[in-house]
């Protein structure tokens, strides 16, 4: 994460608008209400092209729904998220995977009921073609586009061990297993950029190493940027360039991995204020 | 280099899911057809045939439902209407009542048609519920279709009210008119019911290939998908309202169809003939048989006409057979009769391009 949240009004900060410029992905100055309790108060992030920036803080501080704001699954009340340079504020869920911003979930969200090729291949309904009448006569470029889909998911289910249990029922494999497929489902639909949803949460020691490199992977693979959010510092030190900090829905600092995780504040945030008699 | 064509060797050789898919369709829907050609030619009366008439016409009905609730999870209690729209038009546009006799052949989808714009007119803010308020506002629909038909004899007589529309037309093929007169083909003969048999069946084996090769395509996963999770299935960049819109007008199509058969089979239509509890029979199949199977749409619709003309001679006791059996299907056997599994031919498809895959590198 490189400048943001040097304000702390939750206005809409001329400085963060010049430095989110440029980016791939920006927002500037989100705000989300429940009811009375502001769950995100005037955050910023600019997440330039090819890297990886991590968004952290404590249980509640508002990081899963900063997140679904960028994603389009919960609706902003104040402030502009960019992609590209293009306002996408306004658009649904449905249109930003479109352009190319996809999601994974913190509480997996596969179709259990359909096997891992179609899930990646439900991942790559923009890719691939045909409605009703194109999914009954196949015209229309529908089984070319339908045949390069399969081989593109195969391939992104190989490069992420995936490929024997292709035909398994999504709802049948292990933990860690649904996590890979989760990325895998985001992945071959080559998105420019991946919100990553805690894809640490409920793995092992192993599996954890594995998705770190994963993780540290993606850029030049895929060409992609990474937005993480999560709770382990292992993951988010090994992996991002950048970090941001929120409590309480507001930004707390950001910056280099290392200064952050050693900043005073940070450290006060996580683990309480020492009481000082 | 090397590794680019080989890619491209490869994908010559692999294939086509899609043309797996079409084969796979095309041979189930094809064995229904066998299936009834045998029905027809071992039926021991006319009286077997119209059972079986009928029961070709429920299966094209809960093959559409299934679509829907199947498929896309959508409950839909007024199922039945769009069936009723489309006898309708063809009741009003093809028999004496206002002296409009247009072609049969061109009111088959010009009743798709009606049913599948009344679907998008009832879909478009239905669909903004979900689950139970979903089923209550599908269920006002078909009550309001059910009045209309009761109801527009005034102040202009528009549906004839409850007396119905009688004296509908027959399909015509050039100038011999199905279900007029007996036909013999040689040895073969096909009586005026037969004739009407073989039209269903053409039907119901169309609508099958249809349902199982939308269910394999891009809509039906996105549609299986959303019934799993919105949320994820929006986030993979479907619209959820298309998705859900057009499985609710697909169903209504297949209904509007069926509902033009119909009317030209009976040569009358009623408006008790689409009551609710049509609606709930046409569910009923879809349950019993597998919710989500296609095949089991037609064996939900064989079990739920046949059982209670079998049970005929039991008379009062009928009912209560029929709903003991129904109980304990749905006690054994709670997927329904047939479950719906994951086809083959979906499977095969990437089989056959990762062991490729693994031979190369």
């Amino acid at each position: 994460m490189t400048a943001t949240a040097q304000r702390m009004d939750g206005g809409t900060g001329v400085l963060a608008a010049e430095s989110t410029a440029g980016h791939l992905l920006s927002a500037t100055g989100l705000v989300k209400r429940f009811g009375g309790l502001i769950a995100v108060d005037g955050v910023d992030l600019a997440v330039p092209a090819n890297d990886i920036v991590g968004i952290i803080g404590p249980n509640g501080a508002g990081k899963t729904t900063l997140l679904n704001m960028l994603s389009g699954a919960l609706a902003v009340d104040e402030g502009t998220i960019r992609l590209d340079g293009v306002d996408i504020t306004q658009r649904n869920a449905a249109s930003r995977a479109a352009l190319g911003l996809r999601r994974t979930f913190q509480n997996i969200r596969l179709f259990g009921g359909m096997t891992v090729l179609e899930n990646v291949l439900v991942g790559m309904h923009v890719q691939t073609r045909g409605w009703i009448a194109g999914g009954i006569i196949g015209g229309w470029g529908v089984a070319r586009a339908e045949r390069a889909a399969v081989e593109t998911a195969a391939t992104v289910l190989t490069t992420l061990g995936l490929e024997s249990c292709a035909n398994s029922l999504a709802g049948s494999l292990s933990y860690g297993q649904q996590r890979r497929v989760e990325i895998a489902r985001a992945l071959a639909s080559s998105p420019r950029v991946l919100l990553l949803d805690e894809p640490a949460a409920g793995l092992n020691s192993a599996e954890k190493r594995e998705a770190t490199e994963l993780i540290c992977s993606l850029p030049e693979r895929y060409g992609l940027s990474v937005v993480l959010v999560e709770h382990d510092m292992d993951l988010v030190s090994d992996t991002c360039s950048a970090i941001s900090v929120i409590e309480y829905g507001r930004p707390l600092c950001d910056g280099r991995p290392a200064e952050v995780l050693n900043d005073q504040r940070v450290i006060d945030a996580y683990l309480g204020t020492a009481v000082v008699r | 280099m090397t590794a680019l064509m080989e890619g491209r060797e490869a994908k010559t050789r692999l294939p086509s899911p899609d043309a797996a898919s079409r084969r796979s369709a095309a041979k189930q829907a094809g064995i229904l057809a066998i299936v009834c050609a045998l029905v027809l030619l071992a039926a021991p009366s006319d009286y077997t045939v119209r059972i079986a008439t009928m029961i070709l016409i429920y299966a094209a009905l809960a093959m559409g439902l299934n679509v829907v609730v199947g498929l896309a999870g959508l409950l839909d209690l007024g199922f039945i209407a769009f069936f009723g729209v489309g006898a309708y038009s063809y009741a009003l546009l093809a028999s004496n009542l206002h002296d409009i006799h247009i072609n049969f052949w061109l009111m088959v989808p010009v009743g798709m048609l009606a049913a599948a714009l009344l679907g998008v007119v009832v879909g478009l803010p239905a669909l903004r519920t979900h689950g139970d308020y979903l089923a209550i506002v599908t269920l006002g629909f078909g009550e309001i279709v059910f009045i209309l038909l009761v109801n527009l004899d005034r102040p202009i007589n528009i549906t004839n009210g409850p007396q119905g529309v009688l004296g509908i037309d027959l399909p015509a093929v050039g100038g011999w008119q199905i279900g007029r007169e007996d036909v013999y083909l040689g040895p073969i003969g096909l009586t005026t019911t037969m004739q009407f048999f073989v039209l269903a069946a053409l039907y119901t084996a169309g609508v099958m290939y249809c349902a199982l090769r939308l269910r394999d395509a891009r809509l039906g996963r996105a549609w299986r998908a959303m019934q799993e999770s919105e949320a994820a299935t929006s986030s993979c960049g479907v619209s959820i309202v298309r998705a859900k819109l057009s499985a609710f007008v697909f169903g209504a199509s297949v209904a509007g169809g069926a509902g033009v058969l119909t009317a030209a089979w009976y040569g009358s239509v009623f408006p008790d003939s689409f009551l609710f509890s049509e609606s709930i029979k046409v569910l009923a199949m879809v349950v019993l048989g597998g919710i989500g199977s296609v095949w089991g749409a037609l064996a939900g619709a064989v079990v739920l006409v046949f059982m209670p003309e079998l049970l005929r001679e039991f008379d009062q006791y009928r009912l209560l057979i029929f709903g003991l059996v129904l109980v304990l299907v749905m006690r054994l056997r709670p997927q329904g009769l047939f479950a719906s599994g994951t086809p083959r031919v979906r499977r095969w498809t990437l089989r056959r391009s990762t062991t490729r895959r693994g031979g190369s590198s």
